[in-house]
């Protein structure tokens, strides 16, 4: 299974998310926690891998790089693939839904 | 100036929750971790700390902003050891932690699994390609195996040791990495407070082991020097050696006197071969008489610590000093003598009359005798039989 790979980890999917709006290193981790509604604090380690790692996959970008701080965008393919896993995952809360009695 | 303090025990850093947990406990007792190499762990020497430690596993350089970014979390830089960035945060302050998605972290080690599994290939490679090499240029001397062994063992051997010590390190760091990444894919984080004392115990095991490969063969060689290391002289006032000697074998009855014009004798101590001794003697009746008497005596002589190997021993030394001329041994293959008293004996003679050589093992002594003179083989063997008491 390679990484590229659906389903994408938690701090993928919400990093993905984030990166709609062009974002950076510490404010990106405020982002997510905001964005989570403080459920998700996510550890410099876990942000910083992400980003080498979906910049390598061409889901990111760095849209500028001042020597001091990077900020990154997400890409076409980015994007496409957010959806993509938003869409299962709002499948999967549909298909819960029974749980309530709503099907 | 703070003071310093080092170690070159330390556990796997690969085994990153022990080291972590290693790090944390030195803190506790006053020393704080500060530097890493090849040679060791450096400390300073502090008030105890209780600190946290992470271990952090970086291809890429670290940013001014990815050190900003973990220090806002916390976090402070220690050190960078190839792929592995250090950091430590104290337990009391309200630090994030650096990774909070355990299948995230594992890919950080998914490239470090595969650089070490090359490196543990390399070095499997590098041994053994050495070995093989070692081992043709030897057999290019057509040598047998026993022969080879026994002579050029010791420091096959060592080499083998620490080429193993080695391969067994690297393999052990590619072990720790690949359980810490299965554990990591299966969403269980790292322990940072694990139990470092088994791999405590492994980096004394690996210490142990390099000492005895390399201190032991060294101490034995310096006190195989003390003990005589290599000796030699005259064999005349020798009559402790346990070799025949030439006035045991010539019975020149009618010869009131002779002379004894060319002898010595050499010992050496080793490892294997425990004792060798060459030694050389010949003898003459008056040599401008045209029907001079003429004997000569050029033995070997082996203590092997290992007796098992002895018989294959003798095999390939009678073959290993008889393969540079066989025209003169017309018949080829040795002759079995059986003797009572020796284990076993070779005999094979030479195309010049009245020479020969034998060969023969007893216990872990093995001679080798090449004569030339008048008397009998079985005269000689006679003789062997008697120093090998």
């Amino acid at each position: 299974v390679t990484e590229k790979e659906s389903p994408m980890t938690e701090a993928m999917y919400y990093v993905l998310l984030t990166l709609v709006n062009p974002n950076h290193g510490y404010q990106l981790m405020t982002s997510i926690n905001e964005i989570s509604d403080g459920r998700i604090t996510m550890g410099p380690g876990t942000l910083y891998g992400i980003l080498t790692r979906m910049q390598k996959e061409k889901l990111i970008r760095i849209l500028e790089d001042d020597g001091r701080r990077k900020t990154y965008k997400i890409t076409e393919a980015g994007l496409s693939a957010l959806n993509e896993e938003h869409n299962r995952l709002r499948h999967m809360v549909e298909d819960g839904n029974f749980l309530r009695g709503d099907i | 100036m703070s003071k310093l303090f080092r170690t070159i025990f330390y556990p796997s850093p690969y085994s990153m929750g022990a080291f972590e947990s290693w790090l944390s406990d030195m803190a506790k007792k006053g020393k704080i971790f500060r530097a890493m190499d090849s040679g060791g762990c450096t400390f300073d020497e502090a008030e105890p700390l209780d600190l946290e430690y992470r271990v952090e596993i970086s291809e890429e350089p670290f940013s001014v902003e990815k050190i900003d970014t973990y220090e806002k979390c916390g976090w402070t830089f220690v050190t960078r050891v190839r792929d592995l960035v250090i950091f430590s945060g104290l337990s009391s302050s309200n630090y994030t932690e650096i990774h909070t998605d355990p299948k995230e972290q594992s890919y950080t080690l998914t490239r470090l699994v595969r650089k070490i599994w090359m490196l543990v290939l390399y070095t499997a490679f590098i041994i053994i390609s050495g070995f093989i090499s070692i081992g043709i240029v030897i057999n290019m001397g057509g040598n047998g195996p026993y022969y080879n062994f026994l002579k050029f063992g010791v420091p096959l051997l060592e080499l083998l040791g620490l080429g193993l010590v080695m391969i067994y390190v690297i393999f052990t760091r590619f072990i720790d990495s690949v359980l810490l990444k299965r554990q990591l894919q299966s969403g269980k984080p790292v322990s940072h407070h694990a139990n470092w004392k088994k791999s405590m115990r492994n980096m004394y095991i690996f210490f142990v082991l390099a000492i005895i490969i390399c201190g032991g063969t060294l101490t034995v060689i310096v006190i195989n020097q003390i003990n005589g290391g290599v000796s030699g002289g005259s064999i005349t006032e020798q009559t402790e050696l346990p070799v025949p000697r030439l006035s045991d074998i010539i019975d020149w009855a009618d010869v009131a006197e002779y002379d004894q014009y060319q002898n010595y004798f050499k010992k050496e101590r080793g490892l294997l071969i425990t004792k060798k001794i060459d030694v050389y003697e010949s003898a003459s009746t008056n040599y401008d008489d045209e029907n001079a008497l003429y004997a000569s005596l050029d033995t070997e002589y082996y203590e092997l610590a290992i007796p098992f190997l002895a018989e294959g021993f003798m095999n390939d030394l009678l073959a290993y000093n008889c393969s540079d001329d066989f025209e003169r041994f017309p018949d080829k293959r040795p002759h079995v003598i059986p003797y009572e008293g020796l284990d076993k004996v070779l005999y094979m003679p030479v195309l010049f009359a009245g020479d020969f050589v034998v060969a023969a093992v007893k216990g872990k002594q093995v001679i080798y005798v090449s004569y030339h003179g008048n008397e009998n083989y079985m005269t000689v063997i006679d003789a062997i039989a008697e120093s090998l008491k």
